[in-house]
Formats: C-alpha cells, sequence, structure tokens
C-alpha cells in the first residue's frame, strides 16, 4: 500500500505510523537524505580530522597518507565509500533546495521524475569518482 | 542555542545558504584538484583555502545542528517512538534531550579541532 492509497482508504483522521507505510521514490531519496546526513555528521567529518591532520602535519606525512592511500586498499575503498556517502547527502540536498525554491515542482508526478533524475544523474557521479579515485 | 532554534525562518535561511556555500567551496576544491592539484603546500600555505576551509567547518556544523535538531524532533517524540514500544514515548523527551547534548558536544569538538588543526 503506497503512503497516497492509505490516505485514500481511511475516511477518518489517523495517526499514520511511519513504520508501516510504503515509501514513495521521492520520500526514499528524503529520509536517505536524512540518513546520509546524520553518518557525514557521526562518520565522514570525524574521520576526515584524521586525515587532515595527517595530510597537514609535514611533507613526510602528506607523502605516507598518499603513499598508504594507493597500497593499501581498505583505506581506498573507506575514502571512496565516505566520499560517495558525502556525494549523495548533496546531489538529494540540490534537489530539495530546488523544490524549496520552487525551482522544480513538488507534485507527485514531478518529484517523482526529479527524483529518478536525481538517481541518475548521482550514479553517474559515482562512476566518475570511482574513475578518478581507484 | 535554545533561542535561535525558536526562529524557524532564521535556521531555515541558514541551512540553505550555508548548503550554497558548501556547493561554492567543492567547486573550488574541484578546480583546484584538476588544475594545480591539492598538494602539501596548497593545504597549509593558502590562505584563501585555510579561510574559506575555515568557514566551510563552522557552517558545516551549524548546517548539521539545524538538521539533527530537525531529525530528533521529528523521530524522538513521545508520538513516534510510541510506535516502537510504550516505554521508550515514556522517556522520549530525556532521549531527545541526550541526544541532542551528545551531537552539540561533538558538533563543537568537531568545529575546534578542525579550526586548530587549520590554523596552529
Amino acid at each position: 500500500m503506497t503512503f497516497v492509497t492509505f490516505l485514500m482508504t481511511q475516511n477518518r483522521p489517523i495517526n499514520i505510523n511511519l513504520l508501516k507505510i510504503k515509501l514513495p521514490l521521492s520520500a526514499f531519496l528524503s529520509i536517505t537524505h536524512r540518513i546520509s546526513g546524520i553518518l557525514i555528521f557521526f562518520l565522514v567529518l570525524p574521520l576526515s580530522i584524521l586525515a587532515f591532520s595527517e595530510l597537514t602535519q609535514n611533507q613526510d606525512s602528506f607523502d605516507n597518507f598518499m603513499n598508504m592511500y594507493h597500497t593499501n586498499f581498505g583505506i581506498k575503498f573507506g575514502c571512496i565509500v565516505l566520499i560517495l556517502i558525502f556525494q549523495y547527502h548533496i546531489f538529494a540536498g540540490i534537489r530539495h533546495m530546488l523544490m524549496d525554491f520552487h525551482i522544480l515542482n513538488e507534485s507527485l508526478s514531478s518529484s517523482y521524475r526529479s527524483a529518478v533524475t536525481t538517481l541518475v544523474l548521482f550514479a553517474i557521479n559515482a562512476l566518475l569518482t570511482l574513475w578518478v579515485m581507484l | 542555542m535554545g533561542n535561535v532554534m525558536k526562529s524557524g525562518r532564521l535556521t531555515w535561511y541558514l541551512q540553505r545558504y550555508s548548503a550554497l556555500y558548501f556547493i561554492l567551496f567543492l567547486a573550488y576544491l574541484e578546480y583546484t584538484f584538476w588544475t594545480s592539484g591539492i598538494t602539501f603546500q596548497f593545504l597549509t600555505s593558502d590562505n584563501l583555502f585555510k579561510a574559506s576551509l575555515s568557514i566551510f567547518i563552522l557552517l558545516a556544523c551549524a548546517h548539521a545542528y539545524i538538521g539533527l535538531w530537525t531529525v530528533g524532533t521529528d523521530y524522538l517524540t513521545k508520538r513516534t517512538l510510541g510506535f516502537i514500544s510504550p516505554s521508550l514515548s515514556a522517556s522520549a523527551d530525556t532521549l531527545r534531550k541526550i541526544y541532542e547534548a551528545i551531537f552539540t558536544l561533538l558538533g563543537a569538538s568537531i568545529a575546534i579541532l578542525y579550526i586548530s588543526i587549520i590554523w596552529f
């Protein structure tokens, strides 16, 4: 049952149980935007401090980090995943802002189309990121 | 902080205009990456980079504070937690306060650590 058909089949005001409805695609983007934001704050930002302090200590530690990135696949893979989480938040965030400033329409059909477009653009971006970072 | 969060219009605009700054900053980093490259010299001696990264970190903490506060007041409430269990619902306000204290402390630590690594 989708959120909309759920509302249409009910004739009386009820509380919506967020755990029991099937999300439309635009709601999926909205909740994953929130989850990626939480992950950035509690995971990406704290770990980026470690990387940044290593990169800026002195030329040797900078070279050492770069060397580790190219030789240790775990570190490389971790960096790519963290950057993809960050990029996902930005792509979904740009769509939200375009809606907030009324550049994108918020109707059900047009928000579905912009959600698909966002996911396709993010997938292309993810491939380009892998191509540059691997 | 409590008073700032009562102005929904201010926080709404702060979160969106900070996001515009993030996009500009990332475009600047992307441009540097493809032209002169991200070098040790750039990270430690380029004052434009150091100043714009400092602003980025401060705005990111403000942006995250508003976003995490919104998420907390959406989900860590008596009503939403009540979908899971009545006892969780009863302690919703306490849980939300603990959550808010954790992200406030972490945000302040991130900002202080970054600023001191950038400039000292």
